[in-house]
């Protein structure tokens, strides 16, 4: 069951969860109270809001938690090929329909409620989150709902008007080495300060890479700090940002369509994928500002025309090819 | 399920393709070291005491692999079992075969039961096209447990085998197959293609003379240079003329070849002087809007080399397949025009094109797509049952498809019982790497 690290430190109470001492607070009284309101858990990736759900869950229910709890992710039903059009709002209707069954089914825990999770839930359209404005009322007596968003601004006003809205912030270093020291003490692993920074700097606050990083390292032998830094861009973007510089910096167009066309065809990716991969590579690159900015509307353009487009081949081709004269007219 | 391919032959005898079909090895155009292998096989078979149960054949299409079963099993005298990729090869389908006609011989002829010698010859056709998970699940499995358990020959065909040889189960059939790759001759040696050539020439010329068709020298020339090493559409070819009334004189067009006439349309668009004319002659081929443009795609680079030139050409491709971004979505088919125009005025964007002559390519993702559609299936799949268990979409999840693989290499026990708890499919893994 403990394959991987994500799942097997997951705090199972809100005792567990760090760096967020007030929203855990007060989140303990509710649940003390047995009884939650609405809530909206707004915030960065990776600062513990699906932990804090999670653990809710748990404390409330018990062993029985999974029955009383209904977890949907809101950006799931965007298929990689159908980013488009109406396909995608029906397939977002449907899921509303669903969550408005589940809602109608009597609760088996004798609280009286169960718990339907929204993860993601900036990625629904306003229509559908209307649509749920209505089922939040009429169910509200057996069910509560959590939503999770890095914003809570793209939440529609009439949901928020209708939840308390927590806002998670950002893990501090200091917070993100309790957690770090409790998996190394459990595991007993062998790193070192330098090694512990590495991590905790190529995390930027997001607690999943930390874990993700922690289980790399203990499947490195000897860890040290370079490797980290190696995993990490391997991790993240080391493919796209060899994508980006064979494009932007060395100018070959033909060897980078050729990298691109592997990563659709054998990596899966898809061209959304990719032109997304390159903007996050672009934004850190250390390219003249006026490049930087040429390419990254370009990136925009890219995008906007593969949405309108059909092909994802040639909508990443044009826009290898674009990055090639932006990086040729650079020097 | 299954069928006589002798009952096919009889239901297509007025074809050419089936009328001139080979009906003596010696008759087979094939090199002479792999016919001497296939011979002594047979005659291993024949005396009861074969070392490969199977015989794996690949190579391109049109070459003669199912003419050459054909064949083999006239030679021996043995009716041919098929089963070719119009029906569906799942285990059960493959199980069925080898009990009808494989292992158990064959139940009507009593004093066969106790021979060891072969029956009848078991064809699998296009056996590249059995893929798992799509309807023939488990297919190359149990078609490795048939090859083991069978009396009798069997024959598998497919045009690729490097990736078939990666395949799940792939592994077993290969070790009892006499492999031989099916090519007509070897792209190094010119002798051989000249000797392939008028055999071909002079085979093409025999046919024509029966069939009392009157077609010059030229013409037969075309129709073998037009196919390269397919022979059954240099039968087709010929087919065609037949139909037609044929003219005294009368020259053939490079017309089945769409790739020929492609790289005319192409070379017009990126080096043309004339958009219209490029037009009037795109609509000649038999190019959708879509392949053009991924013709485009493949080969605008070659000939556009600067970087202004390049990046003006790759925008109006992008630009033209807005256009049928917008056909779909809109079902208004009159941007058609548009896509296709934008595409055939490149030429007018490429201030310095490329002085070097330019040798262009067929768009080899054409090809790829359909892989790359199930490489994209399977990787959805996979970070939808990662995302499950550490609660996160399917895009958050697949940046963590590193982790995984890191698992499967160094820690192999636990990935095991990753895959087995979230019952990992072989793509699936696949795509971990």
């Amino acid at each position: 069951m403990n394959e991987i690290w994500i799942e097997k430190y997951r705090p199972s109470s809100l005792d567990e969860i760090v760096g967020q001492d007030g929203t855990v607070a007060t989140l303990k009284a509710f649940v003390k109270n047995r009884d939650i309101p609405h809530m909206i858990f707004s915030g960065p990736a990776g600062t513990g809001k699906t932990s804090a759900v999670i653990a809710i869950a748990n404390e409330l229910f018990g062993e029985t938690w999974k029955d009383n709890y209904l977890e949907l992710n809101s950006s799931n039903n965007r298929g990689i090929d159908t980013m488009r059009g109406h396909e995608e709002r029906d397939r977002k209707w449907d899921k509303i329909a669903s969550v408005k069954d589940y809602a109608r089914i009597m609760p088996s825990s004798e609280l009286g409620f169960k718990i339907i999770f929204m993860d993601e839930a900036d990625m629904l359209t306003n229509e559908a989150q209307s649509a749920l404005r209505r089922t939040m009322e009429v169910y509200s007596s057996t069910t509560r709902f959590i939503f999770s968003c890095n914003y809570s601004s793209q939440i529609i006003p009439p949901i928020q008007s209708r939840c308390v809205v927590f806002r998670f912030r950002q893990v501090t270093p200091e917070a993100m080495k309790t957690m770090i020291q409790k998996v190394v003490r459990s595991e007993k692993m062998n790193l070192g300060e330098s090694e512990i920074d590495a991590i905790i700097d190529v995390s930027e606050g997001d607690g999943r890479k930390v874990m993700n990083m922690l289980q790399a390292a203990s499947m490195m032998g000897q860890v040290t700090a370079a490797k980290i830094y190696d995993i990490a861009g391997m991790a993240s973007t080391g493919e796209m940002k060899k994508l980006v510089s064979k494009a932007l910096e060395h100018k070959l167009f033909e060897e980078a369509v050729s990298q691109a066309e592997d990563m659709m065809a054998s990596g899966g990716l898809s061209g959304m994928d990719i032109i997304k991969g390159i903007h996050a590579v672009l934004r850190k690159s250390l390219i003249p500002p006026r490049s930087r900015l040429k390419a990254l509307i370009a990136v925009g353009d890219a995008e906007f025309r593969l949405v309108e487009g059909s092909s994802d081949k040639i909508q990443v081709d044009a826009l290898l090819a674009k990055l090639v004269n932006i990086g040729s007219e650079s020097n | 399920m299954f069928s006589q391919v002798y009952t096919q032959i009889l239901f297509s005898v007025l074809l050419i393709t089936e009328d001139y079909r080979p009906k003596e090895l010696s008759e087979l155009i094939l090199k002479k070291d792999a016919k001497r292998q296939i011979i002594s096989w047979i005659n291993q078979w024949k005396a009861g005491e074969a070392t490969k149960k199977a015989l794996l054949l690949f190579g391109p299409p049109g070459v003669g692999k199912t003419t050459l079963s054909l064949v083999l099993a006239r030679e021996m005298g043995f009716p041919l079992v098929e089963i070719n990729s119009s029906e569906k090869r799942n285990r059960e389908a493959i199980d069925m075969v080898v009990a009808l006609g494989g292992a158990y011989g064959d139940l009507t002829n009593i004093d066969a039961l106790d021979s060891k010698k072969p029956q009848k010859i078991i064809l699998v056709d296009e056996a590249d096209n059995i893929f798992e998970g799509q309807g023939d699940t488990g297919g190359i499995t149990a078609l490795g447990k048939a090859i083991s358990k069978s009396r009798n020959p069997i024959i598998i065909t497919m045009n690729e085998f490097y990736d078939f040889r990666r395949k799940q189960g792939a592994q077993s059939i290969i070790e009892q197959s006499l492999t031989i790759e099916f090519k007509p001759y070897s792209r190094k040696r010119d002798t051989d293609y000249k000797e392939f050539f008028s055999s071909l020439r002079s085979r093409m010329k025999f046919i024509a003379d029966s069939e009392g068709m009157e077609i010059s020298d030229l013409t037969i020339d075309r129709i073998v240079e037009n196919n390269g090493t397919d022979i059954r559409a240099m039968l087709n070819d010929l087919e065609r003329m037949r139909n037609v009334s044929v003219k005294k004189g009368y020259e053939m067009e490079k017309t089945r070849d769409v790739e020929a006439s492609a790289y005319t349309v192409i070379d017009m668009s990126l080096r043309g002087e004339d958009p219209a004319e490029t037009y009037n002659r795109l609509m000649d081929t038999d190019l959708d809007p879509e392949d053009y443009l991924l013709w485009l795609d493949k080969n605008a680079s070659m000939v556009a080399i600067e970087p202004d030139d390049l990046n003006s050409s790759y925008d109006l491709i992008s630009t033209a397949d807005g256009f049928i971004g917008r056909i779909r979505r809109k079902q208004h088919y009159g941007f058609m025009a548009y896509a296709s125009e934008a595409g055939t005025h490149i030429c007018t964007v490429i201030s310095n094109p490329n002085p070097h002559y330019t040798k262009y390519e067929f768009p080899s993702f054409i090809i790829g797509l359909s892989r790359a559609k199930r490489v994209a299936a399977d990787r959805r799949s996979l970070s939808l049952k990662y995302g499950r268990i550490t609660h996160s979409s399917s895009v958050t999840a697949s940046k963590d498809i590193w982790l995984l693989k890191m698992l499967k290499q160094k820690r192999r026990k636990e990935f095991e019982n990753l895959a087995i708890r979230l019952s990992f499919s072989s793509g699936e893994t696949d795509v971990i790497g």
